[in-house]
């Protein structure tokens, strides 16, 4: 649940900084670290809140600093996609929440990710309801308001077919919806589909926190902004597609070897051995001068070019373990 | 545009400043490849397209089921070495470690022109690629009801029922099975089976007058000949090849056949394991991408060669490669590559190559395997193994290899699931 307390703001501009630990390395696609990224800006006083497609959730208050911007920070996960949702007048009755989306290269979305810092600029969120189109008078602008910063290489607006955490892909986040127009966000209403039943008791409710993300994947089921994982994981992707090569080869090897050549048991490892190391043992099964029947079998089935080109995207690969 | 026109105004009047110096395009409207099935085909396919992918490719996989229970080691809940709960894998790393978005919903249709699947529960889901990787359907036989005479072909609830049968046997009683025609899934499979079986009964059970009879709809085994003749053998199994089954009695428990063409003759038997003969998913049938039984495919890409756009894997396919869950995670790979090459407009790799490897239990302690890398022949555009390889290298059972069977499913299960 989110925790709501009161604030009164009167005007605002926010910059956002993400500050990528971990980053795109792309030389090692299929990587799992544990990365985050800092958000910092200035706002008098709003609620930020991020939305994560793994159904992780982040938000902060801004800081009152006793100037017109009040600096925020918040960290989140790098290369994740999310929604930014932004409250003023929090708590308050003229509370306006503002779910922003971002044009960039042509593409306006809800959705962004990033493994780097980055300043999303001033944003003009509406402070008095006399100024939002709001026909349904939910609190939320029917219409996401759009901001158009720049971004750098390494963030990005994206735009997707099927987006869980907005599955009418209007902009504004499920939780935000008011699914049973019973004037209660479907974050908030106990009951969603207003029969009568709450959530919690109905045995087909596999979303306890609302946010589009099934609790069997969501990253934090009750969306306290605590990862429900531990230690966090992510994966580290890849921004662009690269064909590179050996590596198609290489993959046919992790069958038994493991993903990226990182085996889960007493099989061997063959990430991060030298190209020579590869090359050898390969050439040793070809020749029944290493009695492996099985590696003797692969062996013949690839060409000395062909070892040679696996071997060398192998090398490149890190050992998690440091087996042999 | 619903928000006020001069929100609006603010807005692109703060951005202009920001927008002086933009370094690249920091935009993508993703392409979609859309993942029906989550075996081992589909799972590795969906994995690998965001590895490989990443950030540049928006990968769904709709799969029916929350878990997946494996086929493969599911003999050895035959004879209490496993139990179904131990082959089970779901798709958490799938959506959490690779954000591949993971739909738990059936496919109704396929919109080939449009590239627009209608889903189980009537919404739309457009797609740039689509994978079909549904594993086998089985071709009926009369009076066959498989709640009561168990294929356990797909593991899980029919896994535990046959192993239920099994156990309710006494001495003296009779289990008989069926071997499908090939191609069928896991060539090794029902010989497997029957040594399991066989063995569990005699040295597990202490049974000496159990029989144990196998209706094979092939002329001879189909892989490991020789090894599985001597197994057989040593068991005292009856083999039956040339065998056509007629019809089934459920409640009965009988199987009526033919074998070698001559007259019909009926066995019954206290437990009863009819695997049909299969054909390709029903979805490859309802989209039209069926030649015969099975999916003809282009084997650099695994697109259908009767609608573009729309690529199979695993059982399902049509070339001459094994039917089996190692397999299939190496099509995968092929597959996911070739799509991802082709979504950038790059050439296709023109000498992609798969392996098969398959360990098999004989008994409680030993195991036998084989192994094959298969190449693309450009002259018949198939797959071949290659040649000069001398596979399959079939091998003695030994103690040995039955511990290596659970390093070799380990990491196949990982690289295809975690």
């Amino acid at each position: 649940m989110i925790i709501r307390r009161p604030f009164r703001l009167t005007s605002l501009s926010v910059a956002l900084l993400l500050v990528g630990c971990g980053g795109s390395d792309s030389s090692s696609p299929g990587d799992t670290t544990s990365s985050t990224a800092v958000i910092s800006g200035t706002v008098p006083g709003t609620f930020i809140e991020a939305f994560f497609a793994d159904g992780s959730y982040y938000s902060t208050n801004s800081i009152d600093n006793g100037e017109a911007e009040h600096p925020f920070s918040l960290t989140i996960p790098s290369s994740v996609n999310f929604h930014l949702v932004m409250t003023t007048n929090k708590g308050t009755a003229d509370q306006i929440i503002t779910p922003i989306r971002i044009t960039s290269g042509g593409v306006t979305s809800a959705l962004i990710n990033t493994s780097v810092t980055f300043n999303l600029g001033y944003i003009p969120l509406a402070m008095n309801l006399a100024d939002i189109i709001d026909a349904n008078g939910d609190g939320v602008v029917d219409s996401p308001l759009i901001i158009t910063p720049d971004l750098p290489e390494g963030a990005q607006v994206v735009e997707v077919t099927l987006d869980a955490l907005d599955s009418d892909n209007d902009g504004i986040p499920n939780i935000y919806e008011d699914d049973d127009n019973d004037g209660e966000f479907n974050l908030e209403d106990l009951d969603d589909d207003n029969d009568g039943i709450n959530d919690v008791d109905e045995s087909d409710d596999d979303d306890s926190d609302d946010d589009g993300v099934d609790d069997q994947y969501d990253s934090d089921q009750d969306n306290d902004g605590v990862n429900d994982n531990s230690p966090v994981t992510t994966y580290t992707p890849v921004s662009a597609y690269t064909p590179k090569v050996g590596r198609l080869l290489a993959s046919q090897c992790f069958q038994c070897h493991g993903t990226n050549g990182n085996s889960t048991n007493d099989w061997d490892s063959i990430a991060g051995e030298s190209v020579s190391e590869i090359v050898e043992e390969m050439q040793e099964f070809k020749s029944g001068e290493e009695d492996e029947p099985i590696m003797a079998a692969q062996a013949h089935g690839y060409s000395d070019a062909e070892i040679s080109a696996l071997a060398e995207w192998l090398a490149t690969q890190s050992s998690s373990e440091g087996e042999d | 545009m619903n928000i006020s026109r001069r929100i609006l105004l603010k807005a692109m009047g703060f951005g202009t400043v920001a927008l002086l110096t933009p370094k690249i395009i920091s935009a993508a409207t993703l392409q979609h490849v859309v993942v029906v099935g989550g075996g081992f085909a589909g799972a590795t396919a969906a994995k690998y397209l965001k590895i490989w992918g990443g950030l540049a490719v928006e990968v769904t996989l709709i799969e029916a089921n929350s878990t997946y229970t494996s086929p493969i080691l599911s003999n050895l809940v035959l004879n209490g070495q496993k139990t179904t709960q131990n082959l089970e894998f779901n798709y958490v790393s799938h959506s959490t470690k690779y954000a591949i978005n993971v739909v738990h919903t059936t496919v109704d249709s396929i919109d080939k022109s449009g590239q627009v699947l209608t889903l189980g529960d009537g919404s739309t889901l457009s797609y740039d690629r689509l994978i079909l990787a549904p594993g086998i359907d089985f071709i009926d036989i009369p009076g066959l009801d498989s709640s009561k005479v168990p294929h356990a072909w797909k593991a899980g609830v029919q896994t535990n029922l046959l192993k239920t049968q099994i156990d309710e046997l006494v001495d003296g009683d009779h289990f008989v099975m069926t071997v499908p025609a090939s191609p069928y899934r896991c060539p090794p499979g029902p010989y497997e089976r029957a040594c399991v079986v066989a063995d569990y009964l005699k040295n597990t059970k202490g049974f000496s007058n159990c029989s144990v009879t196998v209706l094979d709809a092939n002329a001879n085994i189909t892989v490991e000949t020789d090894m599985f003749q001597a197994q057989f053998d040593g068991y005292g199994i009856n083999y039956r090849p040339n065998v056509v089954v007629q019809s089934v009695d459920s409640d009965a428990r009988s199987i009526t056949f033919t074998e070698n063409g001559g007259a019909l003759q009926t066995l019954s038997s206290q437990v009863l394991n009819v695997i049909p003969s299969h054909k390709a998913g029903k979805i490859i049938f309802d989209a039209g991408l069926n030649y015969g039984n099975w999916a003809p495919i282009n084997p650099l890409s695994y697109e259908s060669t009767l609608a573009s756009n729309i690529h199979i894997i695993g059982d399902s396919q049509g070339t001459g490669q094994p039917k089996a869950g190692h397999q299939a995670n190496s099509e995968a790979k092929v597959c996911a590559d070739a799509i991802l090459r082709s979504l950038q407009g790059l050439q296709l790799d023109p000498a992609p190559k798969t392996n098969s490897a398959c360990y098999s239990p004989v008994s409680s302690t030993q195991a036998s395997w084989l192994t094959a890398v298969y190449e693309y022949n450009e002259a018949t555009k198939q797959m071949q193994m290659v040649t000069g390889g001398g596979y399959p290298a079939a091998a003695l059972p030994t103690t040995g290899n039955y511990s290596a069977m659970f390093n070799w499913a380990g990491n196949l299960f990982a690289d295809t699931f975690s």
